[in-house]
């Protein structure tokens, strides 16, 4: 069965189509909720419930956008924060401290770059993490962030900048 | 650098904290119930109507259900039992009175409810109950608000009460995003706009003078984003203290830098602090301050960037204003063994004189250390008492220097429970939640 074919079914109620769909997104799942939210377990809790939402509204998946990719990230992407927001403890919370196996040479850029990453809003972070890291094309960076994909690009180009002063841009690739 | 280059750093700086979770594919499918029917979706001109009468019935349920269902003292379904622990934050205290929040879990359990006790945590009255994410809940004699907020989209839910925390009333909520309030007291308060929609390096500062019924944006904050966890229950990025003379100095909390306004949030400078010998270099992450009259107390954390991720590692340093924040100095040292294992440590301060902490470790997950410990101090740092094997206290609250409450985990499934003591931390007694008058 293609693509369009598996979403019609998943959307239906198939739960072998669904089941298809679902696997091959819940390591990407799990990198993007590690990556926002730093602990495991609350990562595992993230993508499971981005597994229970996505079946129970099954009905939502629209077979003629061709992928559940943004979907169900923006699930995940909204449990993150949810999960950040309702900590019931008053904290400090250090950055994660660097990893000492790190060359000399590197130490610095990285080290840099990991603590302009960590002083990021949580949207920027996010945005960084679709398009870098999931390797997720602009538009669909946008769907999972609810912006357009203008407002992506662009935003995406403002990160990059003001993460690394000196320099220019990135160049976007849709 | 080239783009190529920072896409793989970028890439590397993320993979780099990556952990392995094996088996979770599995595990994820299989806890589907498969046999649950889909959530219908409806039609937009039915979904129209539909909205209409279910904003109709909230409004009426918002305003009867509180004291109908305190009245009948009756629970709402998933409030209270079944399977799910119920989850709790400590509110506010305030006097004789302690408020806790049942908080409901989304997608399981539906809402949450605010508890009041006026006898020391022997019974308590349900008094209201509210959806979204609880965030906070400040008191001011007797007034005072609490206040959620909505996920995805921001939405700020927040009711008043002006008899002490006995009834509550909505306050109509502003129409931009929330992403943080502070309240300074019944009439003053500050919320800080954004969303994960919100454009970058513009969030901007609202202020409110007459109790939250309308509010002004005064500014914008700093480009220099907290870490997300400021954004939390009890927690706040931006605060606003009062001088002797009556004027307003606001307090910004960046990723390592904490700023001040004195112009009602219009500009914001950086906070001079010099840190102490020991830990020169180190990274730090600062907290609000908090002030009694012109004296303040302002808990920073520092850490060794190039050491170990440990208790030997960290120190956390309490310095001292006595011109309402203009300056701070003398920065005294937390007690050894209550620098931030791993990332946490939890502070309570009663004044500038009265302070406590606690030392957890909640490194992957809600992994709570088993012998954790409470200090304290009378005299703003200079001396301190440590208790230790206390029970495992997450956060605490203090009405006087020996009477308080705290949210502590117990039990293999670190269970949520609120303690009280009357002795300024040394014993501590389970309060029973469940006790209605």
């Amino acid at each position: 069965m293609d693509e369009l074919g598996l979403l019609d079914q998943a959307r239906l109620g198939d739960r072998r189509a669904f089941e298809d769909i679902l696997r091959p997104l819940v390591e990407p799942a799990y990198r993007l909720a590690l990556a926002m939210l730093r602990e495991r377990e609350a990562a595992e809790d993230a993508v499971q419930e981005m597994a229970l939402k996505g079946w129970r509204h099954r009905r939502r998946i629209r077979p003629e956008l061709g992928t559940v990719r943004p979907w169900l990230l923006a699930i995940v992407a909204n449990e993150c924060r949810m999960a950040l927001r309702a900590r019931w403890w008053s904290v400090l919370r250090f950055a994660e401290p660097p990893d000492r196996a790190i060359a000399e040479r590197d130490l610095a850029t990285r080290f840099d770059l990991r603590q302009a990453i960590d002083r990021l809003p949580y949207r920027d972070r996010l945005l960084l993490h679709l398009y870098f890291v999931l390797d997720l094309p602009i538009s669909e960076v946008a769907q999972v962030l609810g912006i357009s994909a203008g407002a992506a690009k662009s935003r995406l180009h403002r990160v990059t900048r003001r993460m690394r002063p000196g320099l220019d841009s990135v160049e976007v690739v849709p | 650098m080239t783009d190529e280059r920072l896409a793989v750093e970028i890439r590397d700086a993320f993979d780099s904290r990556h952990v392995p979770s094996p088996g979770l594919e599995n595990k994820v499918v299989s806890a589907i119930p498969w046999d649950g029917p889909p959530h219908r979706t409806a039609s937009v001109p039915r979904l129209a109507g539909a909205f209409a009468a279910t904003l109709t019935l909230l409004i009426v349920a918002a305003l009867v259900a509180p004291s109908f269902l305190s009245w009948l003292n009756v629970q709402i379904p998933g409030i209270t039992g079944g399977p799910q622990t119920p989850a709790y934050s400590l509110a506010a205290v305030n006097g004789q009175s302690v408020f806790v929040v049942q908080r409901g879990i989304p997608g399981q359990v539906a809402g949450n409810a605010l508890l009041q006790s006026s006898d020391g945590g022997r019974t308590w009255s349900d008094r209201l109950h509210f959806v979204g994410v609880y965030d906070g809940m400040q008191v001011f004699g007797t007034d005072g608000f609490i206040w959620a907020i909505d996920i995805p989209n921001y939405v700020l839910t927040l009711y008043r009460t002006a008899d002490s925390g006995s009834s509550w009333t909505a306050v109509p909520a502003p129409i931009f995003p929330v992403d943080d309030v502070f309240f300074l007291d019944a009439s003053h308060g500050w919320v800080v706009s954004g969303s994960p929609q919100t454009g970058l390096g513009s969030e901007p500062l609202y202020e409110t003078s007459d109790g939250a019924a309308t509010w002004n944006r005064v500014g914008t904050l700093p480009q220099q984003a907290p870490m997300s966890r400021v954004f939390g229950v009890g927690t706040h990025r931006v605060t606003f203290s009062r001088q002797v003379d009556g004027s307003l100095r606001g307090w910004d909390i960046g990723a390592a830098q904490l700023y001040t306004t004195t112009d009602g949030g219009g500009s914001w400078q950086p906070v001079a602090i010099s840190a102490p010998a020991a830990v020169a270099g180190w990274t730090l992450t600062p907290t609000q301050p908090a002030f009694s009259g012109q004296e303040g107390i302002l808990p920073i954390a520092y850490r060794d960037p190039t050491g170990p991720d440990n208790a030997t590692a960290n120190r956390i340093y309490l310095y001292v204003s006595r011109d309402g924040g203009s300056t701070w100095s003398d920065p005294q040292p937390a007690p050894a063994g209550f620098a931030p294992v791993g990332d946490i440590v939890s502070t309570s301060i009663l004044d500038s004189k009265h302070i406590w902490l606690t030392s957890l470790s909640l490194s992957g997950g809600d992994n709570v250390q088993a012998k954790p410990a409470v200090a304290r101090t009378s005299d703003g740092g200079l001396s301190w008492t440590v208790v230790r094997n206390t029970p495992r206290i997450l956060v605490m609250t203090f009405a006087d220097p020996t009477h308080g409450y705290a949210l502590d985990v117990s039990g293999p499934d670190n269970t949520n429970g609120i303690l009280r003591t009357s002795d300024a931390g040394t014993t501590w007694q389970r309060v029973d939640l469940s006790v209605k008058p």
